[in-house]
């Protein structure tokens, strides 16, 4: 019961687990572009041995990292359903291809619709994981400055990175703020008889009625917030596109460098295998 | 690039840091918000910009940092004319803002990174926005709290970082935005005492604010009243003015007040006193001790009332399970009485609002037990409707909860979830909106958005009462109200507890708690310290310093006035002041003794 309100429990994204791991020491920007070729690189595995070795090494990341698992896959939680139905209608509506193991009437399960689905579902675990364990053992502002600096060659090409950069840290500040709002909505209209007779599931037109009372106030407290926003950032004399410094500087030391080409390393031996 | 930054900081030397000279402004046209108002701030000066809600105040302080122009007349910031483009940043550059929401203003993820965007703006190198970020966090305390995220820093801590951040940028003019409308007793503490530093160091201060003891800080009041200046002076010589600045929907100090109820009676008292011990060296020249009076029987409190909600050894952990869990509650128990106002008082983090969710149903118990209403939460099977229906509950900034266009269609959203037949709802609309002051007919087709924030707050109130419940619960309720939109919502509140309802509430404001409660349970670092009846809070304060609480000027006066022997009980200045008069004779100097006029 007490869970229905504690959203934060649901919201992995923008948390940060403070930690002295290897994994939390390295550079922000390498971890970034690590992070992300091994995902590339992930997208394109199709056989189960490349697969099952790309599970292992992203375990392997998760138990460097010391983030615990349960709490790191607790982000899909949310999607868990919709997830499985996805993955039963490609087990069932592929191609069918290689020997037949299973059908009835138009639907078939053969070796590569099991392949395929089975892929699938390893991917985006990999994918959650490496997604966790980057922002969990990176505090928010440097999973933004990493963004910034792997973009800022797109700098040469007139896209503003360090506004979209500015943008997003604004973005994940606000995340826990507006959670925060969110629960105390969803209390107060719980408080008025919200949601004690309940709709239907199945009736669309009632239960987005019953949402507006908790939607419509999170829209008007964002919009508020959001002028405030821009007053205060103005007093404190930011304006677009001008010129500015960073506070923060980085620089890239020897254990950096070993990382990037580990990750280099492992993508190009997962292609191969 | 540093030189020219600070070429920039103080290029002109002028008396009047910021000089106003017949401002007029308005959003839309037509509808001045200020209306020619002139006015000047002597460099290093601390200037309280005093106001009830729509008096212009904050559209004013907006005009100091060229945030706004005037449509008419000039505002002057260090000799700089605001409406110049050219100079827009070294505008900027010297004043520091400090607004009203701490959250609102926190753009960085991480405390140090917030210091350091306005550094940033101006385009200042790396190791020297380092070096003044690190001094600015020294400064206002927050060093160790360097790397964390602004939504783990407490309300004052958030605004101790808006404030360090004006610190970083070595700002000459600070100001202050009801900055500390939003925080507890300890979070305004801390403030305060930053801002009463930094204007020892030469900062000149301005601070907007509805809060008379914050006025008392300042060298000079300027009070703003539908746009225009009404009044100037030292706080001594505004608040003189009793009357007057009720009619602005302002307050004076509770000292004050009864300062001036004393020398309606006795004029040797001096009516625009603010000081405890000026008051106390008055009644010892003007009136004599007599025999006491007190008649100790006045505690009617004796009706035995039987318990609607029982709290017993509460624990509630957040977050469980999670690596973010952390305890919210240690041990709470709580009895609340039919018919009895409550208090629960603590600051911020003390597990009050924890509590407070657990009365009707939203939180479950964890451990321990809650009956509410004859209803055991703890029970799986328990009647969660039954209670959310008699346990109404009101939340803090009620009036952003409201979500329909029209007052009357907000109201019924309770009774018509209870699917009751229309007839009966109208007539529970008709009950709330009645209950909170505001008349059926004239207000339920009334759109929402022309209501003032006083209104909004009532309507949100009027929400949970067309439930009727047996038992009202409210957390912070008047947070972010002016003083005269508290006084009425407080007055709402004394007559649903006249008319047999359970009133609780949260409050961090001991003045609010001697309005109206019968009883205070007194909370710290998560735990309930026990309860007190309020009456003994008045004979004895010093058991709120034991729970680290400031006594309220008001009993902290009736403490120093008993010592010296006058009996002396009460809970409001009118209390107070007639209570000294029946049992003291009055001393005639060369005032000829005219008894009690």
């Amino acid at each position: 019961m007490t869970d229905d309100f504690e959203l934060l429990r649901y919201i992995t994204i923008g948390q940060y687990l403070p930690g002295n791991s290897i994994i939390h020491r390295i550079d922000p920007a390498v971890k970034l572009f690590s992070a992300i070729i091994l995902i590339l690189t992930i997208a394109f595995l199709s056989n189960y041995v490349a697969n099952g070795f790309a599970l292992a090494v992203v375990l392997g990341l998760v138990a460097l990292s010391g983030v615990p698992i349960g709490y790191s896959l607790s982000g899909l939680r949310p999607a868990v359903w919709f997830i499985m139905a996805l993955l039963l209608l490609e087990l069932l509506f592929s191609p069918v291809r290689g020997t037949v193991l299973w059908h009835y009437a138009f639907l078939h399960v053969s070796t590569y619709s099991l392949r395929l689905t089975t892929t699938s579902l390893l991917r985006l675990v990999d994918f959650i994981l490496l997604i966790s364990v980057f922002t969990l053992t990176t505090r928010t502002n440097d999973v933004t400055r990493a963004m910034e600096r792997i973009s800022s060659p797109l700098q040469y090409l007139k896209v503003p990175t360090r506004e979209l950069a500015l943008i997003m840290t604004i973005a994940l500040r606000f995340v826990p703020t507006f959670a925060l709002e969110m629960e105390r909505i969803m209390k107060a209209q719980a408080s008025r008889g919200g949601g004690l007779t309940q709709a239907s599931k199945w009736n669309i037109v009632a239960q987005a009625r019953a949402r507006l009372p908790l939607v419509l106030p999170l829209f008007l407290i964002a919009l508020r917030r959001a002028e405030d926003l821009v007053i205060a950032m103005e007093s404190r004399g930011y304006v677009p596109n001008q010129e500015r410094t960073a506070y923060r500087q980085y620089r890239l030391v020897r254990r950096d460098w070993v990382a990037v080409a580990v990750a280099v390393g492992v993508c190009v031996g997962l292609v191969l295998v | 690039m540093i030189e020219d930054y600070y070429q920039t900081r103080s290029g002109n030397q002028v008396d009047d840091i910021i000089a106003v000279d017949h401002l007029t402004f308005s959003y839309v046209e037509g509808t001045p918000v200020l209306h020619d108002v002139s006015l000047a701030v002597p460099q290093g000066s601390y200037v309280a910009l005093l106001g009830a809600n729509g008096s212009g105040k904050s559209t004013l302080a907006r005009h100091f940092n060229g945030i706004l122009l005037p449509n008419a007349g000039v505002v002057r910031v260090d000799g700089i004319d605001t409406r110049d483009d050219a100079n827009m940043m070294a505008v900027k550059r010297r004043v520091g803002m400090v607004f009203q929401h701490p959250d609102n203003q926190i753009v960085a993820t991480t405390v140090e990174d917030d210091v350091a965007f306005g550094l940033e703006n101006f385009n200042l190198p790396p190791d020297y926005i380092a070096e003044r970020v690190t001094i600015a966090l020294e400064q206002t305390g927050l060093l160790p709290f360097r790397t964390r995220p602004p939504h783990l820093l407490s309300g004052g801590q958030k605004q101790r970082l808006a404030i360090a951040g004006t610190l970083a940028m070595d700002q000459p003019i600070l100001v202050l935005d009801e900055a500390t409308s939003m925080l507890d007793a300890i979070g305004r503490r801390e403030v305060l005492s930053l801002v009463r530093q930094l204007h020892n160091a030469g900062t000149t201060i301005i601070a907007v604010t509805h809060h008379m003891d914050e006025v008392l800080e300042a060298d000079y009041v300027i009070v703003l009243h539908q746009g225009s200046v009404v009044m100037t002076g030292t706080p001594r010589e505004v608040f003189r003015h009793n009357q007057r600045l009720h009619e602005f929907n302002l307050d004076v100090p509770l000292i004050s007040q009864v300062a001036g109820l004393l020398h309606e009676t006795v004029p040797s008292v001096p009516s625009e006193a603010t000081d405890i011990e000026e008051v106390v060296m008055a009644v010892l020249d003007g009136l004599q001790p007599g025999p006491d009076a007190l008649d100790d029987g006045r505690d009617s409190g004796h009706r035995k009332a039987e318990p609607c909600i029982s709290v017993c050894d509460l624990a509630h952990e957040y977050l469980g399970g999670t690596p973010l869990a952390h305890m919210g509650l240690v041990h709470a128990d709580v009895t609340i009485l039919e018919g009895e106002a409550l208090a629960i008082v603590g600051a911020t983090g003390s597990g009050k609002s924890t509590v407070m969710q657990h009365l009707n149903g939203i939180y479950r118990p964890q451990s321990g037990t809650v009956i509410a209403v004859g209803v055991d939460l703890a029970q799986p099977t328990a009647d969660i409707p039954k209670v959310r229906r008699e346990v109404g509950m009101l939340f803090q900034n009620a009036e952003d909860q409201l979500f329909e266009q029209l007052v009357g269609d907000d109201v019924s959203y309770g009774p018509l979830q209870l699917k009751l037949p229309l007839k009966e709802v109208r007539q529970r609309v008709r009950y709330g909106l009645n209950m909170v002051g505001l008349d059926f007919e004239t207000f339920t087709d009334r759109p929402i958005y022309a209501l003032s924030g006083g209104e909004k707050r009532r309507v949100a109130l009027a929400g949970v009462l067309a439930l009727k419940p047996r038992v009202l619960v409210l957390d912070e309720p008047t947070a972010g109200l002016d003083p005269a939109s508290a006084q009425d919502l407080f007055q709402r509140l004394h007559r649903l507890r006249d008319e047999g309802v359970s009133v609780v509430f949260v409050t961090h404001n001991l003045e609010e708690v001697l309005d109206l409660a019968d009883r205070v349970v007194i909370m710290q670092n998560a735990e309930t310290q026990g309860s007190y009846p309020v009456e003994e809070l008045i004979r004895d304060p010093d058991i709120l310093t034991q729970h680290g609480f400031e006594v309220p000027p008001i009993l902290a006066l009736q403490q120093r006035l008993r010592q010296q022997g006058y009996a002396v009980h009460g809970r409001t200045p009118r209390a107070v002041v007639a209570s000294l008069l029946q049992s003291v004779t009055i001393l005639s100097a060369e005032e000829p003794s005219g008894g009690v006029r």
